[in-house]
């Protein structure tokens, strides 16, 4: 019951964050200089037949209240409208990338959740050299955006060791991994950054805190204090950065993609803000943001499960 | 009877140049990242006096240049001098960021400062606005308006400006409702002070730290976006130089044995936004403790 309702309080605020997105993308088109036909077209010369496809999907005559009911029915239903760059629907264009972006930021997740956490619970446990080095080190990774990190790895794994492929998306799983590890790392780097140094922080009270001190004297191990009773808590925090950070992953992938050639739902995004194909930009817009926020709240139900105070604070 | 007053701590009322050199030498940590900063934007600042060339001068019969005499850092692609087009860069580089910071942070403050003082469903208009643009990626909504827009230092700022703006809006709202209440707030009210004077004496002062460290925090963060979207395509527009845009340009030499381009952008970038965060990161601390 009580676990029901947390599950539709996340689901509500799910859905106030998606639809005020729709407002925000619709809205972006409706602030575009210009009449709506040639601002949609790209410049491009459009045939009749085009022209009167584009009028019936953004019904261009109505008022534009009108026009948004209409769009958001269309979304509802799984019609995202036509590609004009591509002169097909945009989910047929989109969905096939979206997929290769998911796998990515799910590569890239992992990554940091694995090395963030160890990372941080080893500077937390560690002496004070191998501490500092850790210290600087994140405050490196925090400082480095994914497109020079990705100079820096294509430099140094595709172009000296030739260990990975500098560009490309690769095809079934094992090319996937291959493909994919030099952008998944360069995407992953601030959020290591930023877990470690959240691991590290919680770690370290809940090291010093008396429930660990209790367990210490009780003669247990240091590894199984630091694994049983100190790691569980101090994780706490660290999932709920980890949400925020794995979501803010999808808006990083428009960067990773570009950098590195991929064709995913970000590079298309990119691409398609160049060539002008607004349709195809509204979409990916939505379904980054949609992902996103599907990403967080996932990640904040976790946290009930992780932590109970929070299931029964709930009630 | 004592009425708690809002007296500053002794250190406030120096003059802000003496504050800032004792602090200095009293935190060495602040010093070096500090004096980097400052070189480097001196440099960009002074640029047609400190480089070498123009950063347009093409110059076809010396192209992807090693380091020399006549060219510190070599050439790119197209034989322009790298050294001139880094110094240059910076301009656009640490501009638009410093555009963004003073704007979220008036926007983001003013919109905080209100939420606080009159509460109620402004209030909750308010931070119910910061929640959802909060879970709208900045990077996303700068592309969006570029894709509206078009691509440009204009639309690049605006777009940062409204993405910053619940950044610094939401920690500012939370401060300034705990400073609402606290005594000194009604002790001013209580002696006749009117709003807009308690506002601008007291609760302004007084949530100035968190604000000055958030916002440097938040340079650094728009940087890295900025530089980011340039490096897209859909920021600033070659031939002007930039850092982001440099990265990209560069990024063909990566595979052919000419990365100083990219490298030396890219290096840039990373100095500055370390050096800045460690300053920030400096003032969270002490707003903190000073609280």
């Amino acid at each position: 019951m009580v676990a029901l309702r947390v599950f539709a309080r996340h689901v509500a605020g799910l859905a106030v964050t998606v639809w005020a997105s729709t407002i925000i993308i619709f809205g972006a088109l409706a602030v575009a200089p210009g009449s709506p036909i040639a601002f949609l077209s790209g410049g491009r010369a459009l045939s009749p037949a085009e022209k009167a496809a584009l009028n019936s999907y953004y019904h261009l005559h109505d008022p534009l209240w009108q026009r948004y009911w209409d769009w958001l029915k269309a979304l509802l239903q799984g019609n995202l409208g036509t590609s004009i760059a591509f002169h097909e629907p945009v989910s047929t264009v989109l969905m096939p990338r979206l997929e290769t972006t998911l796998f990515l930021v799910a590569y890239a997740g992992l990554l940091i959740i694995v090395g963030g956490v160890a990372l941080g619970t080893l500077a937390a446990t560690s002496r004070r050299a191998l501490d500092s080095v850790i210290t600087a080190l994140t405050t490196v990774g925090l400082a480095t955006p994914a497109f020079v990190a990705a100079v820096g790895l294509t430099l140094v794994f595709a172009v000296h060791l030739n260990w990975f492929p500098v560009f490309g998306s690769g095809s079934g799983f094992g090319g996937r991994i291959v493909h994919l590890t030099l952008p998944a790392v360069s995407l992953a780097l601030g959020g290591v950054a930023l877990i470690a140094r959240i691991t590290r922080a919680s770690m370290r009270t809940e090291l010093a805190s008396e429930h660990v001190e209790t367990a210490r004297s009780r003669g247990l191990s240091e590894a199984r204090v630091v694994r049983r009773h100190a790691l569980r808590n101090a994780l706490i925090p660290v999932t709920t950065a980890s949400g925020l950070t794995i979501g803010a992953l999808l808006a990083g992938t428009t960067v990773v993609e570009t950098a590195f050639g991929v064709s995913g739902g970000g590079s298309l995004l990119v691409q398609s803000v160049q060539t002008k194909d607004f349709p195809v930009v509204q979409a990916a817009c939505l379904l980054l943001v949609i992902s996103f926020a599907v990403i967080n709240s996932s990640i904040d139900l976790l946290y009930g499960w992780i932590d109970p105070r929070v299931r029964r604070a709930a009630t | 009877m004592s009425i708690p007053a809002s007296v500053p701590p002794p250190a406030l009322r120096r003059h802000w140049a003496t504050n800032l050199a004792r602090r200095s030498i009293a935190e060495p940590g602040l010093l070096l990242p500090g004096i980097v900063v400052a070189l480097i934007v001196l440099c960009c600042a002074l640029a047609p006096w400190v480089a070498p060339y123009d950063p347009n001068n093409v110059d076809l019969a010396n192209v992807n240049s090693g380091s020399s005499a006549a060219h510190l850092l070599g050439t790119d692609a197209v034989g322009r001098d790298l050294l001139s087009r880094l110094i240059y860069g910076g301009r656009t580089t640490l501009l638009v960021p410093l555009l963004v910071t003073l704007g979220a942070g008036i926007a983001g403050t003013a919109f905080a400062l209100t939420s606080a003082w009159f509460g109620g469903w402004l209030d909750y208009l308010i931070a119910r606005g910061f929640d959802i643009l909060f879970a709208f990626p900045g990077i996303l909504l700068a592309i969006l308006a570029t894709a509206v827009m078009g691509p440009g230092l204009a639309t690049m700022t605006l777009a940062l400006v409204i993405a910053y703006t619940p950044y610094v809006g939401r920690i500012v709202r939370s401060e300034a409702i705990r400073q609402r209440n606290l005594p000194y707030v009604s002790a001013a009210s209580l002696q006749g002070g009117s709003s807009a004077g308690i506002w601008t004496r007291h609760l302004l002062p007084n949530v100035a730290p968190i604000v000055n460290a958030q916002l440097t925090l938040a340079y650094a963060y728009s940087l890295l976006d900025a530089a980011a979207l340039s490096f897209l395509g859909l920021g600033i527009q070659p031939p002007t130089p930039d850092w982001g845009v440099m990265v990209s340009e560069g990024e063909p030499g990566l595979t052919s044995g000419h990365p100083q381009e990219s490298l030396y952008a890219g290096a840039l970038i990373v100095i500055v936004v370390v050096a800045v965060s460690i300053i920030g990161n400096r003032l969270a601390d002490r707003a903190e403790v000073g609280l």
